[in-house]
């Protein structure tokens, strides 16, 4: 029985990597990582990403943003509590997405969406204001959190994609929520 | 149901602890290498077998490597621009599963898959052999130390290895190899 | 009093600290594990500099990027150099971003809206 069970969770893992391959390029994902977020493993990533901005001679301005945006992403990623995270970088024709995963707890749903609600409404000047205040207020031992993740990291995201966040919840259990955030860099600026 | 939950959901089910998609470069298999290490010493893996999974990953990149370089520079053929791959680790109960996977010619699957299918088919003291055979020029009929690969793969790895031929288009298939490396340290 | 060198690595920046010559630099990025462990041995030294500060401090500020926790360190960091300069010590500070990297000359708009301190916003000069 053991034999059979793990000879079928062979045959799973190995046929899903054509349908992910496949799903990878038609959804023109550049790069996709799942895995615990830790410092060292950030510096990593970055430069694997940097290379291949290099490689596709992206503009260096544009590079340089998305760059930051990544940065940033991974830290509304690091939590060493609720395990892994998913980060995912698309290339479309006109935009960059850079997508973070995590789990949240379950209770703090409705604070994190009021929180990015809120973000979502204002404009490119009361979110500089916002993000300022935050810096001023904030604790360097001790960032003020929102559900679990750093409120100033939201503000500096929305902030650098200039525009709206994506965001979406997906309900695991009653104590975990899989949160995902989305922020977008045009192309052309 | 958001893209990223999607991942996320089948790369849990899946046991995947990391998936790299793209182009493969010597700067990037330094990168992923580290990463990767880094990751097995946080987790406080067992440092034997840390080293195996970090030797057969190795070896893998090596010959997704070596297989990337075999294919026709500019072809319209070829469904992916650059010369892409997939790389994917994934951690169960009792192993560590390595899968590369990358376009190869059609052409060359025959002689592939007799390739794979003898390793498989060899016990650990005819691995060594064949090992010297090609390391000698009598094995395999390729030249080089091409053919050298993946019988360290199998060896290093100790267990059978896993493959599938995916047909992309005439010309072309995806072809997935899977090694996997016990947890169980050896005594 | 001592100078304070921090070599860099590739999660922390160069940090040079000169009482003599009173020049300080902080250079490379910023993304370390513990910010707090890394940056309060510089508020210390800069808590003692302050009780004898020479008449003008030279502040660079080169660097390449850095995450929102290091950020909030860097702006304890302009706070202490504020607080210097308001006793009558000058205080410059040149705040180097790289031509391309908007985000990085919008974050020295930032401390400058933050602090009364004078912070020059200088491109980089590529190399």
């Amino acid at each position: 029985m053991d034999a059979l069970q793990s000879s079928l969770l062979h045959q799973s893992a190995l046929s899903y990597a054509y349908p992910l391959y496949r799903n990878l390029l038609d959804n023109s994902i550049v790069f996709l990582y799942h895995g615990p977020i830790t410092p060292d493993l950030v510096v990593d990533i970055l430069s694997l990403v940097e290379n291949r901005l290099d490689d596709t001679g992206e503009d260096r301005r544009i590079s340089k943003k998305l760059f930051n945006i990544m940065v940033e992403s991974f830290s509304l990623g690091e939590d060493v509590e609720r395990g892994h995270a998913v980060l995912l970088v698309r290339q479309l024709p006109y935009l960059y997405t850079v997508a973070i995963g995590r789990r949240i707890a379950s209770s703090a749903v409705y604070q994190v969406k009021a929180f990015l609600d809120w973000v979502n409404t204002l404009s490119p000047e009361a979110l500089r204001e916002a993000y300022q205040r935050q810096l001023e207020k904030d604790d360097p031992r001790n960032l003020s959190l929102v559900g679990g993740v750093p409120a100033i990291s939201i503000l500096d995201l929305a902030r650098k994609s200039h525009g709206i966040l994506n965001y979406n919840f997906e309900y695991l259990n009653d104590s975990d929520t899989f949160f995902s955030l989305e922020a977008r860099l045009q192309k052309t600026i | 149901m958001s893209m990223t939950y999607s991942y996320y959901k089948n790369m849990q089910l899946n046991n995947i602890i990391f998936v790299y998609q793209g182009e493969v470069t010597a700067d990037l298999v330094s990168s992923i290498l580290q990463m990767i290490e880094n990751k097995l010493e946080g987790e406080g893996e067992d440092r034997k077998v840390k080293k195996r999974v970090f030797n057969v990953m190795v070896e893998c990149l090596q010959n997704v490597y070596h297989h990337l370089d075999a294919l026709p520079p500019t072809d319209p053929n070829n469904p992916v621009k650059d010369k892409t791959a997939l790389l994917m680790i994934g951690r169960e109960e009792k192993d560590y599963y390595i899968i590369t996977g990358n376009h190869i010619l059609n052409d060359r699957i025959p002689e592939l898959k007799a390739r794979l299918d003898r390793i498989n088919r060899a016990t650990k003291e005819e691995l060594k052999q064949l090992y010297q055979e090609v390391l000698t020029g009598s094995g395999f009929s390729e030249k080089g130390t091409a053919g050298l690969g993946i019988i360290d793969i199998a060896r290093k790895s100790g267990q059978k290895l896993g493959y599938d031929f995916h047909p992309v288009n005439d010309r072309y298939s995806f072809f997935s190899l899977e090694a996997r490396v016990s947890r169980i340290p050896e005594k | 009093m001592e100078a304070l060198r921090i070599e860099s690595t590739h999660k922390t920046p160069r940090v040079i600290l000169d009482p003599e010559n009173g020049i300080f630099e902080f250079s490379g990025r910023s993304i370390p594990e513990d910010s707090v462990g890394f940056y309060t041995p510089i508020f210390e030294w800069l808590d003692k500099y302050a009780q004898q500060p020479l008449p003008l401090t030279h502040v660079r500020f080169d660097l390449e990027y850095f995450n929102t926790s290091s950020s909030k360190n860097i702006l304890e960091i302009l706070k202490r150099l504020e607080a210097i300069h308001a006793a009558g010590h000058e205080v410059r500070v040149t705040w180097y971003y790289d031509e391309d990297d908007e985000d990085m000359e919008e974050t020295g708009q930032d401390y400058q809206a933050l602090l009364n301190l004078p912070i020059e916003l200088s491109v980089k000069v590529q190399s």
